[in-house]
């Protein structure tokens, strides 16, 4: 009696299963690529929200003003066509393309602009990257319905740069006053070569190719995108991602940790794409306000002690350069002027005994008017930081320290070891294409100024060089006398270039990047037949 | 004999991990925080058992790990059981009241699955091993009160402890005099069983990162580096795995004994 129930409820089973891998097949007919993102962001507005990650998907749904070009750092036509600055730098005009439709079929005009940048600096909407990015922005004015002006309250060499990343793509203004802040990110519209479909938090983003584009910038190789549906889905934890790769669950995939990439380098099935990352290295701040890195020549020592070409090697592979300065990793080809402290175990053993610190047991601890040698790092946990600071700690106890090493789960447990001071050493590093990145971290009122240094001198050069908006090579040289006074006083420990590992399915073609390095050209990626 | 065999074993090994983690300087002189070759060398490039993903020692990790996992965990069981006997205790010999608000407290805490409050503890206190210790051992505390307020009230049952009463012995000497010394040895196998949950316990949270520094030579954190590495370097997570369930094993087949002779088998 009971298999005679069972039968209807096989049937079942066997149609469910039928019709389901019928879908998938019809799916795959219509191209279809999985791309695997590797954090899931806490949203997803990039007017709004501040995550690397959200650009991975979205500039593609967004286009910019400009566009850089990835290769020569140029500023290239986007969504304006021209554009002047004025000789005090205070005024930048952008006359507009013409025939641009945003998605939901609103035309694309100096209103729009407008709206855009109002959106962004309403301070209700508590942007945590963009308003920011805007600078010294003070007013926006329509000349006419193609010609748009901004007026800057003094000058602010990196807003072409602003301009041309997705945090400052161009959005519906429709779209925009029918959402809101808290909506809009589940309904995003742009001009872009994908339309947005969806976004389920912690599940997926659905990007749709958009037929009616006929704007692309020179930067893209293609008119018209080739893959018609482009899935992302995420994956949070670095064990999994080479594996969802491997076993075809995702076409690409990216931060794929070293040990994984020696594996799909060789494989004849897929391709190791390794991305240099504009912005800052890999770096641990001293505290300058605690002892003993309160002292220069100690935190010198603690550079000497430490064998970055070895730890770099040893985490990363042979895929990351060792960072040399405290410097933009690329894009911005700043020199560093001095040669920095190289690994000379010696050498911080000397300057510490020049300090005082000298050993006093058979371990071989070091103190001072019997206060020992202690130092605290504390490190976030993603990137392998806390792997790099496992290898640093090593290196400070190798020459008579104690160590101890935290690391916060989190960015909000980050930002709170660091305001409580307790730490020697504190892991943090953040992207970007324009080296006035820079002023956040070492300004004396710098929201990440967390080696809590101040120097009038290294704030008037910041300030100099953010204002220095027509004259590329003085402000470069601007940054390189902070370079020189950063060295100087051994602020902090550069330790590699970022470089993301991106795997991809050789199905793939025609993957390349724009020049903020994590964001992939989607519109000029094709599946092989 | 042969019937002895797994528990022979079982103690064996519990005698080898404790030895081992006594000697650990002299039977390794390297230093378990410290690179010391190539990272990710299989066990017969690095005898005897391969260095990690960065270049340590994991024999000697291993070994000192011998100190950190079964200690932590054995002070989580101690925890457990002073503060879930004692709790028992009272509740048992001095009835009423305290009986029914210790009852309920431990009922409404057993509520949340033992682990779970460990886990919401640590996140109070900040990750750190010593916070393990303590989340693990008061996690433990509420499911401890119960089993012991039973075994308290078994005693209480007896003649020789009515026979006490009747000739108008208070509650503080019965407790001290009859209901301890004759709980001592079910105690003691309680005890035993609950240091194998205790050792689970610590391995899981540290496992999940909650001892907080990275780099101790502990075996669940030890564990957890080695997932990253389950294709190219298997061994780095076999090694604290089965370092891990042997002890537990050995600590449950060891409770197991000391139960089943309790009860008089």
């Amino acid at each position: 009696m009971k298999h005679r129930r069972l039968i209807p409820l096989i049937i079942l089973i066997f149609l469910f299963v039928s019709t389901s891998t019928a879908c998938s097949i019809g799916t795959k007919e219509s191209s279809t690529l999985v791309y695997g993102l590797t954090l899931s962001p806490t949203g997803i507005d990039p007017h709004l929200n501040a995550s690397s990650e959200l650009g991975i998907p979205l500039a593609s749904v967004y286009d910019t003003l400009v566009f850089r070009d990835p290769a020569s750092g140029e500023f290239v036509p986007g969504l304006s066509e021209t554009w002047s600055i004025s000789p005090d730098g205070l005024t930048y005009t952008f006359f507009l393309r013409r025939g641009v439709t945003f998605h939901d079929g609103t035309i694309f005009n100096a209103q729009a602009v407008q709206a855009n940048l109002e959106y962004v600096m309403n301070p209700d909407h508590h942007s945590q990257k963009a308003q920011f990015m805007l600078g010294p922005l003070q007013e926006v004015e329509i000349i006419d319905d193609y010609t748009v002006a901004l007026y800057l309250s003094e000058p602010f060499a990196p807003l072409l740069d602003s301009l041309s990343d997705v945090y400052l793509g161009m959005a519906s203004p429709v779209a925009l006053e029918t959402w809101g802040p808290t909506e809009y990110q589940f309904h995003q519209v742009g001009t872009g070569p994908y339309r947005f479909v969806e976004y389920i938090p912690n599940d997926k983003i659905t990007l749709t190719r958009n037929p009616d584009y006929a704007w692309a910038p020179s930067i893209y190789q293609n008119a018209k995108a080739k893959i018609d549906t482009i899935v992302f889905r995420f994956y949070e934890d670095p064990a999994t991602r080479a594996i969802a790769l491997e076993s075809g669950e995702v076409d690409v995939i990216g931060e794929i940790p070293p040990h994984d990439a020696d594996r799909i380098a060789v494989s004849s099935d897929f391709d190791l794409y390794p991305i240099a990352i504009p912005g800052q290295p890999m770096q641990f701040f001293f505290n300058t306000k605690k002892a003993p890195t309160d002292a220069a020549l100690v935190r010198r020592a603690l550079i000497h002690a430490i064998n970055r070409p070895q730890a770099v090697k040893t985490i990363f592979g042979v895929y990351s350069p060792v960072a040399d300065s405290p410097f933009l990793a690329s894009s911005f080809n700043l020199e560093p002027q001095e040669s920095f402290p190289t690994y000379d175990p010696e050498t911080a053993g000397t300057l510490l005994d020049e300090v005082g610190w000298r050993i006093t047991d058979e371990e071989g601890h070091r103190s001072r008017n019997d206060v020992p040698l202690e130092l605290h790092i504390v490190a976030p946990p993603w990137g392998s930081n806390s792997e790099m600071a496992q290898l640093i700690r090593a290196d400070w106890e190798a020459i008579g320290a104690r160590v101890t090493l935290e690391i916060a789960p989190g960015f909000g447990p980050l930002k709170e070891a660091q305001a409580e001071g307790e730490y020697h050493a504190i892991g943090i590093n953040l992207f970007g294409t324009d080296p006035d990145l820079l002023r956040s971290f070492y300004s004396s009122t710098g929201l990440y100024n967390w080696s809590q240094f101040e120097d009038p001198e290294i704030d008037r050069l910041l300030t100099q060089a953010a204002q220095e908006s027509l004259d590329l090579d003085a402000r470069l040289n601007l940054y390189e006398q902070v370079s020189s006074r950063v060295q100087e006083e051994a602020l902090v420990l550069p330790i590699r270039n970022y470089v993301n590992l991106v795997a991809v399915n050789n199905r793939v073609e025609g993957l390349h990047f724009t020049a903020q390095g994590w964001y992939p050209i989607l519109i000029d990626l094709q599946l092989a037949p | 004999m042969r019937h002895h065999l797994p528990l022979l074993l079982s103690v064996g090994w519990l005698l080898i991990v404790l030895g081992v983690s006594i000697a650990a300087p002299m039977i390794s002189q390297v230093n378990p925080l410290h690179p010391v070759a190539e990272p990710l060398l299989s066990p017969s490039q690095h005898p005897p058992l391969g260095t990690d993903a960065l270049g340590r020692d994991v024999w000697t990790r291993i070994v000192y790990g011998g100190r950190l996992s079964p200690g932590s965990s054995f002070a989580a069981m101690a925890i457990t059981v002073v503060v879930g006997g004692i709790a028992g205790l009272i509740a048992s010999s001095l009835g009423g009241w305290f009986d029914r608000v210790i009852v309920w407290l431990s009922n409404s805490l057993l509520a949340i699955p033992g682990l779970l409050l460990a886990m919401l503890l640590v996140a109070a206190m900040g990750p750190r091993l010593l916070t393990v210790i303590l989340a693990v051992g008061f996690g433990g505390a509420p499911g401890f009160v119960r089993l012991s307020r039973t075994m308290f009230h078994q005693i209480r049952e007896q003649n020789y402890v009515t026979a006490s009463v009747a000739l108008g012995a208070n509650r503080t000497w019965i407790a001290i005099h009859h209901l301890l010394p004759n709980a001592k040895n079910q105690l003691l196998s309680l005890a035993t069983t609950h240091y194998a949950w205790a050792f689970m316990g610590t391995t899981t949270l540290t496992f999940l990162g909650l001892a907080g520094d990275p780099s101790i030579p502990e075996w669940g954190v030890m564990l957890n580096a080695g997932r990253a590495h389950l294709i190219d370097a298997p061994w780095l997570a076999l090694w604290p795995g089965c370092a891990i369930s042997l002890t537990i094993l050995a600590i449950h087949r060891l409770g197991a004994w000391l139960s089943q002779r309790e009860e008089g088998y």
